[in-house]
């Protein structure tokens, strides 16, 4: 994780102390390191000290700030980022307390996990196909198809993790975790053939009917993906 | 110059397009200021349409790739139209309307002034969505604020943002003018039509600084290009106060009015 310097801790708890509860720093695989900062309820100008605050945090971390009572609007899912959706996992789980009182097991998680991969399929229902899916066939941009949608498979992976309690997944195993947990052929046949494309549009120089062809061919595998994460969302 | 006429006829070929698939398609829907019937010609966007399909369409590989190619023929016609385009249709197979429509645009389809039918079945009735009780749309007020203010207060506090920076602040801005009136209005219960959403919200919330918020909200319009830094600087500053007025207002009214405590426990849980 992104180090925080003592010299950058001490500064920042010196000058806000009174007002700041806590500081945790937190990973997000997908998204890049997180720094919460938990004000006092009664802080005043709490834009100003927001602001002030995270003009001395390092800028490479993703910083929020909330006040205590607030901590619960962590767990409220945003549908214009919806890859945070595992955020108050991360927190909870994963934190580092640098400073303060240790508010993360104040930060709470979704009641309904489950609830989640029905919000995301109606979000990438509504908006991927257009602003995504046809703007981008519609470009001729076949290649960023593929690993547009490698992206939204991930994050609908992520979502349907959580909804059996999974939060823990990497890159690099979230594939594998997912087929674990949802253990069916069709499946297994949609990521190794969405995968494979993926690796050929990237590799050598395919021909621009072979790569169209392979970016619908792509986006078919998507829709039969969406399809099949239906029958546990419903 | 452009006309009202002009935006009749591209719907006209729209439909046209589409009409080469038949029963495939069940109804080609409009929705936005075009079927509200308030263009504003040259700067109304040409088309806001969903196309409803056939459920059979999308599952058959064989099938889909045809539709895919009469989709982008559409596309295309809305592209070379010479009218205002900002982005391509909707398309739902006719499972997904009726029953997994993103519940924020409900309204849209249940109200009959906000949309109308182009071609086809009218289908609207029976748009539904799986999160029935709307609980996920009211917490994402909660969610876009905290968004918003980490969002802002980063390019605030930077004395020198970055393109990427820009980018992402007025993205914000925009999501707040587009989303955020609405949300707040589905955070305490009422559903609206995006087209409504301020007004509405400015009714519901009696305290709000009308005047900031309309030219916040309004600043979703205009070029960017042409914007200052310190227009930039201003306007995420009154972005910002907005979004905490409107949090606030949505909290107090629902912890005077609504169950307050009863939705966050319905929503979520501490274990």
């Amino acid at each position: 994780m992104p180090h925080i310097s003592p010299e950058v801790l001490s500064l920042i708890t010196s000058r806000f102390e009174p007002k700041l509860v806590s500081l945790v720093r937190f990973p997000r695989p997908f998204l890049g390191d997180g720094l919460l900062i938990t004000l006092n309820d009664n802080a005043d100008d709490f834009v100003g000290l927001a602001t002030a605050i995270r003009r001395l945090a390092p800028k490479r971390l993703s910083a929020i700030c909330l006040k205590r009572s607030e901590l619960y609007q962590l767990a409220m899912p945003n549908p214009y980022a919806i890859e945070t959706l595992s955020t108050p996992y991360w927190v909870r789980n994963a934190g580092t307390l640098l400073w303060g009182d240790d508010i993360r097991s104040e930060v709470p998680l979704y009641k309904h996990p489950n609830r989640l991969l029905a919000f995301h399929l109606e979000k990438t229902i509504h908006r991927t196909r257009n602003h995504f899916i046809l703007a981008l066939l519609a470009a001729d941009r076949y290649r960023d198809i593929h690993v547009g949608l490698a992206r939204k498979r991930t994050q609908l992976m992520a979502t349907a993790l959580l909804a059996k309690s999974i939060w823990e997944v990497y890159p690099s195993t979230i594939s594998q975790i997912f087929l674990d947990a949802y253990n069916t052929k069709d499946f297994r046949d949609i990521l190794t053939d969405s995968n494979k494309l993926l690796l050929e549009a990237q590799g050598g120089r395919p021909s621009p009917s072979w790569l169209k062809h392979s970016a619908y061919r792509s986006v078919w595998l998507f829709e039969m993906f969406i399809r099949g994460l239906w029958r546990y969302a419903k | 110059m452009i006309t009202i006429a002009d935006y009749e006829k591209c719907i006209e070929g729209f439909c046209h397009i589409f009409a080469k698939l038949g029963e495939s398609v069940v109804a080609i829907l409009l929705y936005g200021s075009v079927a509200r019937g308030r263009i504003r010609p040259g700067q109304s966007d040409v088309l806001d349409a969903t196309i409803v399909l056939a459920d059979s369409e999308i599952r058959e590989e064989r099938r889909f790739y045809p539709l895919l190619d009469v989709m982008l023929e559409g596309c295309n016609h809305l592209a070379h139209s010479g009218l205002p385009y900002k982005h391509p249709f909707h398309y739902y197979t006719q499972d997904e309307f009726c029953n997994a429509h993103d519940a924020f645009y409900l309204q849209t389809y249940k109200v009959d002034a906000f949309s109308k039918v182009l071609a086809g079945r009218d289908v609207r009735p029976t748009v539904n969505t799986i999160d029935a009780d709307f609980l996920l749309t009211r917490g994402s007020f909660f969610a876009l604020r905290a968004f918003i203010l980490q969002t802002l207060t980063a390019f605030l506090a930077h004395s020198a943002p970055t393109r990427p920076d820009i980018h992402q602040m007025i993205t914000a801005i925009r999501r707040f003018g587009l989303y955020m009136p609405a949300l707040a209005c589905f955070a305490c219960g009422v559903e609206v039509d995006i087209s409504t959403a301020l007004d509405t919200a400015i009714k519901l919330f009696p305290g709000l600084d009308e005047e900031r918020l309309r030219r916040v909200c309004e600043f979703r319009r205009r070029a960017h290009q042409n914007v200052t830094m310190d227009e930039l600087r201003a306007m995420a500053e009154w972005t910002l106060a907005s979004a905490e007025q409107l949090h606030y207002s949505v909290t107090d009214l629902l912890k005077n009015y609504g169950n307050w405590q009863s939705f966050l426990e319905e929503l979520v849980v501490y274990e």
